[in-house]
């Protein structure tokens, strides 16, 4: 029967459907009360409420320009009598230190402000007469009501002594233990009736012609502490952030999916002929955008909270268009590692109720490595930067007190991205399935299980959930070798050997779990003759134009940071016998990188996606993990490694085999460690190749030969394009 | 025009023993007629009809339609196939209007042919005067009136109705009746699953029925009549289910 079926070249995906999918996703959505509520009014509302909150309570560390005060008395003669003597005091006080001014509102005044803003004052508090009848002064001050209560008690007796008149009272102040303006206003008021006093005290003397000097002055010098962790608010402000920034995509999420399946509007998109991953693609756009949405809504919500209560300045680093940027892009990887996070779990459920029930835990667990970064003293690392969501507001709070570490940032970005590429393949394993719509493989806890046949190449969600194990052991394990207490010839080793674990036996046990075969999964053909060939033409001179490549986008600064980057790791590289820094950084990279990016990554994205799209994916991840070196981002490794990665994964493409990309590569590297070890025999021969130097130009020259014969090679005996359309047509 | 081979599929049941939900069944339809595949509720009518659309994949067996598999193309047998069902739903946001330009984009219509056939099939399915309210507020005749529309929108040359008259009162039933007839006279091949039989004598040609997924009987009414010695394929089918009954019985 299958001889007479019509054999039909499909035709590729246009992009622009994602986005005409994803609008009438958002317009949806968007007409829908319940999103905008989400969106805008919650945002508006929780950080002036959290404002105001914190402003009562939490701020008594942190220094205010402007506080309002909320001062009752027991009767209007009290007020009266508090208005004259902290009046007084306060002309006093004004007097000896004109930094201090004190300010404060008649209880018939309606506009305090304008008593502020007449003069450019340090401190501007305003008192607030607010007795309320028939209860307490310690009611009042219990309930909130007032910060501070002030009692006068005193005959009013007139002493006249030397021509005025002096009035006595006893103060009394009552305020909450717990109320930073309450104790904020009494040291004010204190610090004004201590000048009556002292005022009063110097009349006498001055009276009885005693000499003001006292027996001790005492003068105070308060010094910063040495290193203050950043103030809990701080990392609370990016907490909220990705807090909300989730809340407003758990609607958009569960109603484009469960909601689509419990309304019976999915079937309208699965019965149509446009690919579940475009259908998809449009759907995580939308819930993208509302969460970007939302996010943004927080972001403009919470600087207009701290700029109007005046916190800016305390609580931020240098607000400026580097620091908003930098938040941007965390926010933008966070908002699409949750949407595709959020979207691989309701695609799975039936109803909203249950997609729902799904949510509930996730948000419980993805609230408690956000709490657990609150801790003050915590500062980002290695493992805690590739540790989902913590990592974004542990980076956010660096990112907001304007000290961020570059290499940090990186790696946050990338894991970040990592876990949502994984998630979104995920995703697209389940979403629309008829596993999941029609139960057909009994429960959708079927999808995740092994696979009873073995597959030939790994699937793109395998590969991603690889690629991110792999990244986040790199950054973890990376740093192992070089922190141990030994020769550098055992470090060389040790890293090494980390490469054969990271990018051998990580893929190794995925692909056993997921039951890929090892030969086709990891490419293990023989190549034909000469892609041997090339993989010797290529490895003996590409190496000429890498390394020029590389000096090339040097700049004199860089070079300089170089030289003081690489002091710091004291490398002594010539004491280090040459077979094992051969081994360590040409044999294992080589076999084991190739082993990963080439014959178990490139090979998983070949079978959904084209020739070039793959050779590029897989050369650009070659290119990233190449940038991170130790504690340092080197960014001039990106294009050099990545147009390596490029040149290798032409390789494997035209060859079908992971071995001549491993020969390339070893004689790559090996040829790089060669010179740098006979750097001096080579300078002595007028042969410049150290401290990056240009290599000659005759070199380059005699290069181009080789590269060229490989190009040839590779164009006329590679193998026949494997792509999954060409074996239907 | 329509050819289904042999389709079989299975669903895991209880103690890991499979349950057949539909057992090699075979049949052809050609391009003008309405085949009705009929059968009581859980026979593997809806089965049948995702697996034939692409929508489910077939434990064996295939489904062509001019042709090409399904198996080997889903997506371009979904371009051939309009497909109807009552627990199909509409866009609650989204306008009739809306609703359909969208899923003519979804097919690749141009939007200015969309408009047209919007324009047509709303005097035809008589939703002009709604055609740009909320489909949110709409009555559940209406919005079966919007799901044929829609189905219909991207001209396919075979029609999948699967129970489209479920819920509805006499006079959507009606409306469905009218449209499977202007199908006819379109000369698309249509396929019918219902359980409401005698609906089904009124308008198809050709029958299939189907009972625990195994397809019991087929032809004409009157080739099932000669086959089973019943005038009224109502009394066809509770013959059928007695029959297993009394065989389960036995056992």
């Amino acid at each position: 029967m299958s001889d007479r079926s019509t054999i039909i070249t499909p035709t590729p995906e246009s992009t622009s459907r994602t986005w005409r999918l994803a609008r009438k996703e958002l317009r949806e959505i968007l007409r829908d009360r319940r999103t905008v509520i989400t969106l805008v009014l919650m945002p508006l509302l929780v950080y002036p409420l959290l404002g105001v909150i914190m402003r009562k309570g939490v701020l008594s560390n942190i220094s205010l320009d402007n506080i309002e005060a909320h001062v009752c008395f027991e009767s209007e003669a009290d007020d009266a009598i508090f208005a004259t003597q902290v009046g007084y005091g306060n002309q006093l006080r004004v007097q000896a230190d004109p930094q201090k001014t004190l300010l404060f509102q008649p209880a018939d005044s309606d506009n305090p402000s304008a008593l502020g803003a007449a003069q450019p004052l340090k401190y501007q508090m305003y008192f607030l007469n607010r007795a309320k009848p028939g209860e307490t002064l310690e009611q009042q001050v219990a309930d909130g009501y007032a910060d501070l209560a002030v009692r006068v008690v005193g005959d009013q007796q007139t002493q006249v002594n030397n021509g005025g008149g002096t009035s006595y009272f006893r103060w009394e102040f009552i305020r909450a233990e717990k109320s930073a303006v309450g104790k904020r206003a009494f040291l004010e008021i204190t610090e004004c009736l201590e000048a009556l006093n002292e005022d009063y005290t110097n009349r006498l003397l001055r009276l009885n012609d005693l000499p003001l000097d006292k027996p001790a002055t005492i003068a105070s010098t308060l010094l910063a502490a040495r290193s203050t962790g950043p103030s809990p608010l701080i990392t609370f402000i990016p907490l909220a952030l990705v807090l909300m920034t989730m809340t407003g995509a758990v609607y958009p999420a569960i109603d484009l999916t469960a909601g689509e399946r419990e309304r019976g509007t999915m079937e309208i998109l699965i019965a149509s002929p446009v690919p579940r991953m475009t259908l998809l693609a449009g759907k995580f756009l939308a819930v993208l955008t509302v969460a970007l949405l939302t996010a943004s809504m927080n972001l403009v919500s919470m600087f207009a909270t701290l700029f109007a209560l005046g916190l800016e300045g305390t609580l931020l680093g240098n607000v400026g268009f580097t620091m908003i940027f930098q938040v941007v892009i965390l926010m933008v990887v966070f908002a699409a590692f949750f949407s595709a996070v959020l979207l691989s779990i309701t695609s799975v459920a039936r109803s909203f109720k249950e997609a729902q029930a799904y949510l509930i835990p996730l948000m419980l667990i993805s609230l408690t490595p956000g709490v657990f970064s609150l801790m003050p003293d915590l500062k980002i690392n290695g493992p805690l930067a590739v540790c989902p969501l913590v990592n974004t507001v542990l980076m956010g709070r660096d990112l907001l007190l304007g000290n961020v570490n570059v290499l940090m940032f990186a790696i946050v970005l990338i894991s970040t991205a990592l876990y949502g590429v994984f998630a979104l393949a995920i995703a697209a394993r389940i979403f629309g399935s008829d596993a999941v719509l029609y139960g057909s493989g009994g429960t959708w806890t079927e999808l995740l299980k092994r696979p009873a046949i073995a597959t030939s190449a790994a699937p793109i969600s395998v590969a991603m959930c690889c690629l991110a194990i792999v990244f986040s052991l790199f950054i973890v394990l990376g740093s192992i070798p070089s922190r141990l207490n030994t020769t550098l010839s055992n470090q060389l080793l040790a890293a090494g050997f980390t490469s054969v674990i990271l990018f051998m036996a990580v893929p190794m046990i995925v692909a056993a779990v997921a039951r890929v075969r090892f030969c086709s999964g990891f490419s293990f053909h023989l190549p034909s003759w000469s892609m041997w060939l090339v993989a010797v033409l290529l490895g003996g001179s590409l190496w000429t134009f890498i390394y020029e490549l590389e000096v090339s986008m040097l700049t004199d600064e860089r070079i300089e940071f170089l030289k003081k980057l690489f002091a710091t790791f004291k490398l002594n590289l010539t004491e280090v016998p040459l077979w094992v820094k051969l081994f360590a950084l040409a044999v294992a990279p080589a076999i084991c990188e190739e082993f990963f990016f080439r014959g178990f990554l490139q090979n998983a994205i070949r079978q959904r996606t084209s020739a070039a799209l793959s050779i590029l994916c897989a050369g650009v991840l070659f290119g990233l993990f190449h940038v991170i070196v130790k504690d340092a981002l080197l960014f001039e490794r990106l294009l050099p490694s990545t147009l390596m990665g490029i040149v290798l994964g032409i390789v494997y493409e035209r060859s079908g085999s992971v071995f001549p990309g491993m020969l390339l590569h070893l004689l790559h590297n090996g040829f790089l460690v060669t010179v740098s070890e006979y750097e001096k025999q080579l300078t002595s021969w007028g042969i410049g190749v150290s401290e990056h130097q240009h290599l000659p130009a005759t070199w380059l020259l005699y290069a181009t030969v080789p590269v060229a014969v490989a190009a040839v090679l590779l164009y006329r005996n590679g193998r026949a394009s494997n792509s999954p359309l060409a074996d239907i047509s | 025009m329509i050819e289904v081979d042999k389709l079989s599929r299975h669903f895991p049941g209880p103690n890991q023993q499979p349950v057949m939900a539909v057992n090699d069944v075979s049949f052809r339809v050609e391009r003008g007629e309405v085949f009705g595949l009929l059968g009581p509720n859980g026979a593997g009518k809806t089965t049948t009809l995702r697996m034939m659309l692409g929508l489910l994949r077939p434990s064996s067996g295939d489904s062509r339609i001019d042709n090409v598999s399904v198996a080997a193309y889903p997506d371009e047998i979904k371009r051939r196939v309009g497909f109807v069902s009552t627990s199909v739903g509409v866009y609650q946001w989204l306008s009739p209007r809306e609703m359909l330009l969208f899923v003519a984009d979804l097919y690749d219509i141009d939007p200015k042919l969309a408009q047209q056939r919007i324009a047509d099939l709303s005097r035809l399915l008589d939703f002009e005067s709604y055609l740009d309210r909320r489909c949110g507020v709409l009555s559940t005749g209406q919005k079966q009136r919007i799901n044929l529309a829609r189905a219909l929108i991207h001209d396919p040359p075979v029609m999948l109705l699967d129970e489209p008259t479920r819920g509805l009162d006499i006079v959507g039933s009606q409306v469905v009746f009218e449209y499977i007839q202007h199908l006819r006279t379109e000369g698309k091949a249509v396929i019918i699953c219902t359980h409401r039989l005698d609906e089904a004598e009124r308008f198809a040609g050709r029958f299939g029925l189907l009972h625990e997924g195994t397809l019991k009987h087929l032809g004409t009414l009157k080739e099932l009549q000669q086959q089973t010695g019943e005038t009224l394929l109502t009394t066809m089918f509770i013959n059928l289910l007695k029959s297993d009954s009394a065989v389960g019985a036995q056992s």
